[in-house]
Order: structure tokens, then C-alpha cells, then sequence
């Protein structure tokens, strides 16, 4: 398979608060990396090294084949290619759900309208998001609606990888579903996914790799089976152990 | 005292005053307006020292009373009155305005830029279409309102001589040996325009939530 994305040895700091310790970190083309960890881990700072939204202070990440943290490359050309998905949708306030997905590929991708409208809708269609909607500005739909515009957003710029970060903590869980399921379809679909979540459930169905990270490191990583069932290091054990706690059900409550 | 009287008064200082009370109200704010935004964008965006710096002449603007501020300019730069009050008002407006637009900046931008980059625009197409919009659409209901106020202080420019609507009432006043009805008049033309301006503003600051604009105003 090949390697679309490789980040060897990143280091972050913001100032004398080391938040990246040496992470590396290996994606092959068509799959499913779930990143799990406390809060403070590092998660969404290496989530936004990746697309260099915040540069890194050390290390190598290759894109592709192309290293990336080199001075010479042209980010912005780059992040075309990785699409990001942010816990607070951060929608374009201004902008109605249809004017963002088109924003990116008219002013980015240089589309004319119509071309950019089509791919716009058919994006929106992708994720459930129906034509009444479309030229509702971000505050008039739900969160979960928000999440999923946001996330057509990202994909109507055909990227090659992307990152999610923890897309459905700001919402509700019949929300929560409407958004996984969306995440699901794109994973069949061999869509590159890098997801920070601590939706179990859905790791252990759709992922092909979970990561647990803590302290600005990657503690231990491997099959979701592996990982969320039987993990070799303790803390990781700990920290499992602790969210199916937090997710089940008990007979008792009956 | 007739209403007869009341609304000749009242006429007399809106022809003769008003042109300079627009002219003085207008061009400060304009003033203000163009230093505001300049200034809010580098503190926003370059930062630093520059910050630091013009958050203290900011501070020291605002600890001057705009009649101060007034003499500085007449008896300081020595240009003529109407163009010293503009500058003296301008540059207490945009002490005001550069603090408006850094609000709505800092609120926005963190958030709405790093969206911006994501989809792979660069920094000054994220702000030409991304920030800047919210940014002016935002910003309309607390200018306004500043405007306002910055109205109401161009009657200070009565102390350096300009003619405008303060002065004129004033003028009108000395000469009757009568106060009550010019500057009742006067109190009245303040009323209507500035209570029209904060009508329209709060019309817009409704629209505007109506749209969703999650800033604080």
C-alpha cells in the first residue's frame, strides 16, 4: 500500500510548554486512523501539525512523498490537498451552507460558478444535507447539520487525506450519529482519514488503526481489536477502561 | 413662549448650524474610521510591540477631554478652526473605532482564519473573504452608536469658534437675553437625529442577529 502521509520525530512548543514529544506517525493511502487520548495529550496540536495550521519545531512530515516542513513548498497549494474538520464546525458566519462549500473551489481551484455549484451539491447530497438547506446561513441549522456542511466543505475540494477533530464532541448523540454515519460512508468509500474521537463504537467498526496518546506521545498503537480490547501498556488499559465505564450500560439501571 | 417661536428657533439653528455640525461630526468620524481600521488590523495581525505601543497612546488619547484634545490641535498645529476640530475629533474617534474593530476581530478570527487556511486559502484571500466581511457587517451597529457620541462632542467645537449647531443656539440665545427656547431647540435637533441613528443601528443589530453573527457586541 502506499504511504500517504509519514511524520517522523515532531516536536511542538508553545513556549516553554512541550505539547509534542516525538510523535511519529504513518497513514497509508484508503485508510482509517482513529487518534484517542486525555485531554492535553497533544491530539489536535498534531492534528494541525500535519497541515502545518501550526508549524511544528522539529521534525519531518511527508505528504504524498513530499516533505512538506521543507521551506520551499507552497502550504497553501498543500492544504487544498487536506481537507479539516474542526470540533466547532467553524463555518463561514456569512456565508449561506451552499456559498461555503462553493467559496473554496471558485476562489481556491479557480471553478467557474456553475462547475463549483455542482460539485458544491453534490457534496451536500454526500452528507445528508438536502436542498431546503442549502441556502441557510450556518446559524439556522443544527450542530449536527453544521458538522456535516462542514465536512462537505472539506470534501468538495476532492482532498487526499482528512482530519477530523473530534467532530462530534460539541454535539448531542442522536447528532453524534447523523455525523458518524456520514464519517462511516466516506471510510467505505476509501476516503484517508486521520479522526480524533472517542466515539469506541464507531473506532472499532470503522477504524484500521487506533493510536492512544498521552503526554505528547504516542503510548501505544495497533488494531482497533487490539487497542480497545486487550492493550499491552498500562496506561492505556486505564484509560480504556475508563471510557467503556463511561458508555455502558449496566442491567441494573433495567 | 409660542410653538410658533419654538419652531423658527428651532429652524434657525438647523440652517445655520447643521452643515458645520455634519461637516465636523462626518469628517472626525471619517478620520477616525480610516485610522481605526489600520490600526485594529496591525494589532490584530502584526502585534507585538506595535501592540503594546498603540495601546498606550490609545489610553493616553482617551485620558485627554475632547476639549483639550480641541485646543491641542487649534493652538498646537495652528490650522483653522473647522479643519482642527476634524482632527481633534478624528483622533478621539479612532481610539474608540480601533478598539471597536479589534473586539470584533479578535472575536472572529482565530477560528474563522484557521477555517479559512484549512480549505487552502491564503492569508489575504482568507481575510478579503472571510474576515473583512463579518468584520464591516459587524462592526455597522457600535459605529454607528460611536458616531453618535462623536456628534454630540462636536459641540465642544464651540469653544474654538466653529458655527455649528451648539454655537448657533448659543449665539441666538445672547442675543435675545433668552435661553430656554434656544437651547431646548437645540436639546431637540441632538434628540432627533441621534435617537434616528441609534433606531436604525438597533434595526441592524437585529438583522444581524437574525443572521447568526455569534460575535459580542
Amino acid at each position: 500500500m502506499n504511504v500517504l502521509l509519514k511524520a517522523i520525530n515532531i516536536h511542538k512548543y508553545f513556549g516553554k510548554q512541550h505539547v509534542l514529544k516525538g510523535v511519529d506517525l504513518e497513514v497509508e493511502e484508503g485508510k482509517t486512523v482513529v487518534i484517542i487520548g486525555p485531554s492535553g495529550s497533544g491530539k489536535s496540536t498534531l492534528l494541525r501539525c500535519l497541515n502545518l495550521l501550526i508549524k511544528p519545531d522539529k521534525g519531518t512530515i511527508l505528504f504524498n512523498g513530499m516533505d512538506i516542513t521543507r521551506g520551499k513548498i507552497n502550504i497553501h497549494r498543500v492544504r487544498q490537498e487536506i481537507g479539516f474538520v474542526f470540533q466547532s464546525y467553524n463555518l463561514f458566519t456569512h456565508l449561506t451552507a451552499i456559498d461555503n462549500v462553493m467559496l473554496g473551489l471558485v476562489k481556491v481551484k479557480k471553478m467557474d460558478k456553475s462547475m463549483a455549484r455542482k460539485i458544491a451539491e453534490e457534496a451536500l447530497i454526500s452528507v445528508g444535507i438536502t436542498e431546503d438547506l442549502w441556502k441557510k446561513y450556518p446559524a439556522q441549522l443544527s450542530g449536527g447539520q453544521q458538522q456535516r456542511v462542514a465536512i462537505a466543505r472539506a470534501i468538495a475540494m476532492s482532498p487526499k487525506l482528512l482530519l477530523l477533530d473530534e467532530p462530534t464532541s460539541a454535539l448531542d448523540p442522536e447528532l453524534t450519529v447523523e455525523v458518524l454515519n456520514v464519517l462511516e460512508k466516506l471510510s467505505e468509500k476509501k476516503m484517508t482519514m486521520i479522526i480524533v474521537t472517542h466515539e469506541l463504537g464507531f473506532a472499532m467498526r470503522v477504524a484500521d488503526e487506533v493510536i492512544f496518546m498521552e503526554d505528547g506521545r504516542i503510548v501505544e498503537k495497533g488494531p482497533p481489536e487490539r487497542i480497545l480490547l486487550a492493550p499491552e501498556k498500562e496506561r492505556t488499559k486505564i484509560f480504556v477502561s475508563k471510557l467503556m465505564e463511561l458508555y455502558r450500560i449496566d442491567r441494573r439501571y433495567k | 413662549m409660542s410653538f410658533e417661536e419654538f419652531f423658527q428657533t428651532l429652524l434657525l439653528i438647523l440652517l445655520r448650524g447643521f452643515l458645520n455640525t455634519f461637516v465636523l461630526s462626518v469628517g472626525g468620524f471619517s478620520l477616525g474610521l480610516f485610522l481605526g481600521t489600520l490600526i485594529a488590523f496591525v494589532q490584530v495581525f502584526i502585534g507585538g510591540v506595535y501592540s503594546k505601543v498603540i495601546d498606550y497612546v490609545n489610553k493616553t488619547i482617551r485620558s485627554i477631554p475632547p476639549i483639550l484634545m480641541l485646543f491641542i490641535v487649534f493652538y498646537g498645529l495652528k490650522l483653522n478652526n473647522i479643519a482642527s476640530a476634524i482632527i481633534g475629533l478624528g483622533i478621539i474617534s479612532f481610539s474608540y473605532q480601533s478598539q471597536i474593530f479589534r473586539g470584533i476581530i479578535e472575536a472572529i478570527a482565530a477560528r474563522q482564519l484557521e477555517a479559512a487556511l484549512s480549505i487552502g486559502l491564503d492569508r489575504w484571500k482568507s481575510f478579503r473573504y472571510i474576515i473583512l466581511p463579518q468584520v464591516i457587517v459587524l462592526s455597522i451597529p457600535a459605529l454607528l452608536n460611536e458616531f453618535t457620541i462623536l456628534l454630540k462632542d462636536s459641540s465642544i467645537a464651540y469653544a474654538i469658534g466653529v458655527v455649528e449647531m451648539f454655537t448657533v443656539s448659543i449665539n441666538i440665545a445672547n442675543a435675545r437675553m433668552e435661553y430656554v427656547i434656544p437651547l431646548a431647540s437645540v436639546a431637540i435637533l441632538y434628540l432627533i437625529i441621534c435617537y434616528t441613528i441609534s433606531f436604525v443601528s438597533n434595526l441592524i443589530h437585529k438583522r444581524i442577529g437574525s443572521l447568526g453573527y455569534g460575535a459580542p457586541l
